[in-house]
């Protein structure tokens, strides 16, 4: 939604056009009240609308004009109009104007407003003034013979789709001011179109049951029944201020005629009041089935139809827009449009729609465009029939019958294959649903489950739970060395203690080899490495250095663990002794001798292991 | 005479069954002997054709799907529904076991209101959306990754930290994980069966001596909370509950 003025500058008295526009809407949109424009007067002009297709999407944009007339001079900020559609509210934006000092019509500046400034139609026009202030107090609806509202239709028994206006007007002996409408008329059953209103309201002064009222048209809406029926409209409550010095005698009735809708007394009290005028009851009859035409579509009211097209010699499959133009007086949103006959030869696709509501007198018009576009499927001499409108005139009821000429194509022939034209190949609506003519269950499955598929889902499955425990595994271990590594980090004795096993096992693996050896050589290098290996375990085991081992430390810690009378305390002694005597080349070292020292040394270790 | 006839002539001498005949027929010949069957209006030959690859423990998606078109021809609609939903938990997103199971349903003369709150619902249709096994493969593979990653991890750069990525994977690695986990849950808990018996009587207690709370139609939905011979406690959609004769459901 947004507004638009087509001037950002005026001066006094020149009209600006403001326009509301409303994109995206559907159903029958009521024109926006404008709020209170200070300094300005305004008018509703009327509507246009427009329907069309724009990548695919249908897009519709309705847009209400008003004049706005400047009345002083100055900056002004046209305030955001509010509009409720579908319970969500919608603004515009807010418009800078300027007002120059000059005058269209000659006048001179005038000030700003005073109390009591006329108030033509906008809703709560004009600003109030400490001396005019309302009273606190909420307004209530009053019956007071001296200030009331009439609601009143032009017609009481229509047919559907027939204008009725509907008037309000405002009869008053007080000095007043129209301030809106506070519950908006109840008039379900009905397309309403407000009605554009003159500058003037048409103040007159009327005598009723010898009292002289000063009475003006504020607002007039025209309706249209939907369909035959007893309809009773709600006409809603309408707010006025008013000063409560009513002229009783007919002597000053000239002087309060002057003084109506314009300036009061500056210490005058005002008082709003709702008035309410009675409800009113209107019927839609039935349309008269004789001479009822068949292509009649409930159009009322009386219309001139034309007809163009954009060319009259094409190739075949190119597209020719036929433009039909209904113009004349009636509801014109509602209008259908013409049916089209079948045709061979065509095919046809409907293209844009607009719009434009106009007054005549006390009657609503306008004009409307729809477009058509039709693709010659063959070639040679094609034509586009003439297209049937019908309506029915109210006036003369009867229903009368318009049609457009017929328009002869040449069509070349061509070998392009038919496609939507670009303005039409997004539109999705033109393609047809596929649509189920019945229903029942769907057939069986005839193709034979593999068993393939689900034996490797099997294997897949064992081996993907496999790999898992795997990984579990693997992770877990990983884990665990990481904490035995950070432990043996911090004390490295304990790392040496815990080691030393596994150390000498791995070195016991060569020893093995150097045992079953029948080489004299070997049997030398055999005692030098189980020496080594012995003395690596017992410096492992007890953390200490190999420059501290001696075989006296060793005899003396083993006793602390085992008992001095252990038969292994001799015999790591004789190790210990035949392999001194070997590193001096005293005498060599038999396989058998050799196993011996071999278990000794395993069975030394495995002592030890199971004690520390 | 043709070497065959001696060699059948010999076998049924002896009391013998002939080679081919001794050899079983495959899955694969009966279920296409029991679609052929369906094809010709044939519909007691096609039940049993069906049946009996599941008794031979062929329980495919396509073997219920295709007894449920059967039974529903058959006019026996507590049997379609029940073999429908057999083959969806094998195959939960056929569109063509959803669309007949869907379409069975519409026309049962009985419906249960569900009750259950739309978050149950939900989770529900979610799990039922994959099968137990699914769940199963994704969770197992996406446990291989987490573990390759935190091995290489271990191993190769002990001292890294967790990155995003591999806290990511062990996200959806436990979602997955739970997801399967309640799939086996709800599976193991939520027995359930079908009503497939017309009117089937559902009583306050298990015996056919208790009073009839209410009266099931067939194809009607129900869980089995526990049994007690030959009957089992059932509750339906809305809440209500009572026994029923095992022979009047039929185990999903």
């Amino acid at each position: 939604m947004a507004g638009y003025v087509d001037k950002r500058q005026a001066q006094i008295d020149e009209e600006i056009a403001f326009t509301i526009r409303i994109m995206g809407a559907h159903g029958n949109l009521q024109a926006p009240r404008l709020p209170s424009f200070k300094g300005f007067d305004s008018f509703y002009t009327g509507r246009t609308s427009q329907f069309t297709f724009v990548n695919g999407k249908s897009n519709s944009t309705v847009e209400f004009s008003y004049v706005l007339v400047p009345k002083v001079v100055g900056r002004f900020t046209l305030e955001s109009v509010q509009v409720w559609i579908d319970g969500k509210s919608y603004g515009t934006q807010p418009l800078e104007v300027e007002i120059l000092g000059g005058s269209v019509g000659g006048n001179v500046n005038q000030p700003l407003p005073q109390p009591a400034l006329p108030a033509p139609i906008a809703s709560a026009q004009g600003s109030a003034s400490p001396a005019q202030a309302s009273a606190t107090l909420p307004p209530q609806i009053v019956n007071d013979e001296n200030v009331f509202v009439k609601a009143v239709v032009d017609k009481q028994t229509v047919y559907p789709n027939e204008q009725v206006l509907l008037t309000y007007t405002l009869y008053t002996r007080y000095d007043t001011r129209y301030e809106g409408f506070e519950e908006e008329p109840s008039v379900s059953g009905f397309w309403i179109e407000d009605f554009p209103l003159d500058r003037d309201l048409g103040r007159d002064t009327v005598s009723m049951n010898g009292k002289r009222y000063v009475k003006a048209d504020i607002r007039k809406i025209a309706l249209f029944p939907t369909a035959p029926a007893e309809y009773t409209i709600q006409p809603g409550t309408l707010k006025v201020s008013v000063r409560e010095e009513p002229k009783t005698t007919s002597m000053f009735d000239e002087f309060f005629g002057d003084s109506f809708f314009s300036g009061s007394g500056f210490f005058a009290r005002r008082m709003d009041r709702l008035l309410k005028p009675a409800s009113i009851a209107v019927k839609a009859k039935p349309f008269p089935e004789g001479g009822k035409p068949a292509s009649f579509n409930g159009a009322v009211g009386q219309f001139r139809l034309s007809a163009s097209v954009d060319k009259n010699t094409v190739k075949q499959n190119e597209p020719v827009t036929l433009k039909l133009v209904l113009e004349g007086e009636g509801n014109i949103e509602t209008l259908p449009k013409p049916p089209v006959p079948e045709l061979t030869g065509f095919k046809i696709f409907d293209g844009d729609t607009s719009n434009q509501l106009l007054r005549t007198g006390d009657n609503l018009g306008g004009k409307k465009t729809f477009e058509m576009i039709f693709i010659p499927t063959e070639a040679g001499e094609l034509s586009i029939p003439p297209l049937e409108f019908s309506f029915f005139n109210p006036r003369q009821q009867t229903y009368q019958v318009l049609r457009t000429q017929e328009f002869p194509l040449k069509v070349a022939p061509s070998e392009e294959p038919f496609h939507l034209p670009t303005e039409l190949e997004q539109k999705e609506a033109y393609k047809k649903e596929v649509r189920l003519e019945s229903k029942d269950i769907r057939y069986i499955h005839e193709e034979i489950p593999s068993e393939k598929l689900s034996r490797i889902a099997h294997y897949l499955y064992g081996g993907l739970a496999s790999f898992n425990l795997l990984g579990l595994l693997i992770v877990g271990n990983g884990l665990l060395r990481r904490r035995r590594e950070a432990i043996f980090a911090r004390d490295h004795g304990l790392k040496r203690r815990k080691l030393a096993a596994s150390i000498a096992a791995r070195r016991i693996k060569a020893l093995k080899q150097l045992a079953k050896s029948q080489e004299e050589e070997e049997a030398g290098r055999f005692i030098e490495e189980a020496e080594k290996v012995l003395n690596e375990y017992f410096s492992n085991k007890f953390n200490v250095s190999s420059y501290r081992f001696t075989t006296e430390w060793l005899e003396e810690k083993l006793s602390e663990i085992w008992s001095p009378e252990d038969p292994s305390l001799k015999q790591i002694r004789e190790f210990y002794d035949r392999a001194r005597e070997t590193r001096f080349g005293r005498g060599g070292v038999p396989v058998q001798e050799r196993q011996q020292f071999l278990g000794l040394i395993e069975a030394v270790i495995r002592r030890l292991e199971k004690r520390l | 005479m043709r070497p065959a006839f001696w060699i059948f002539l010999l076998f049924s001498f002896l009391g013998l069954k002939s080679p081919a005949s001794a050899r079983a027929e495959s899955p694969a010949a009966l279920f296409k002997k029991a679609n052929a069957a369906y094809r010709n209006g044939d519909y007691t030959a096609a039940t049993s054709g069906y049946e009996s690859l599941i008794m031979r423990n062929w329980k495919n998606a396509n073997v219920y799907y295709n007894l449920g078109n059967v039974y529903f021809k058959e006019k026996r609609l507590g049997q379609a529904i029940l073999n429908y939903e057999k083959a969806r938990r094998q195959d939960p997103r056929d569109r063509d076991i959803s669309a007949n199971l869907a379409y069975v349903r519409g026309l049962l003369e009985y419906r249960v209101e569900d009750k259950r709150n739309w978050y149950l619902k939900a989770g529900e249709a979610i799990l039922a959306s994959f099968t137990s096994r699914e769940i199963g493969i994704v969770s197992l593979l996406l446990g291989l990754l987490f573990w390759i990653s935190w091995g290489i991890s271990l191993y190769l750069h002990p001292n890294s930290a967790w990155g995003w990525k591999r806290k990511a994977l062990l996200g959806v690695t436990l979602v997955c994980v739970s997801l399967w986990v309640l799939r086996g849950w709800h599976d193991v808990t939520f027995e359930e069966a079908i009503a497939i018996k017309p009117q089937a009587a559902v009583r306050y207690g298990p015996s056919p001596k208790d009073q009839v709370a209410f009266r099931l139609g067939e194809g009607i939905k129900v869980r089995i909370k526990n049994r007690q011979g030959e009957w089992s406690r059932v509750v339906l959609a809305n809440g209500e509950t009572g026994w029923m004769n095992q022979e009047d459901v039929g185990i999903v």
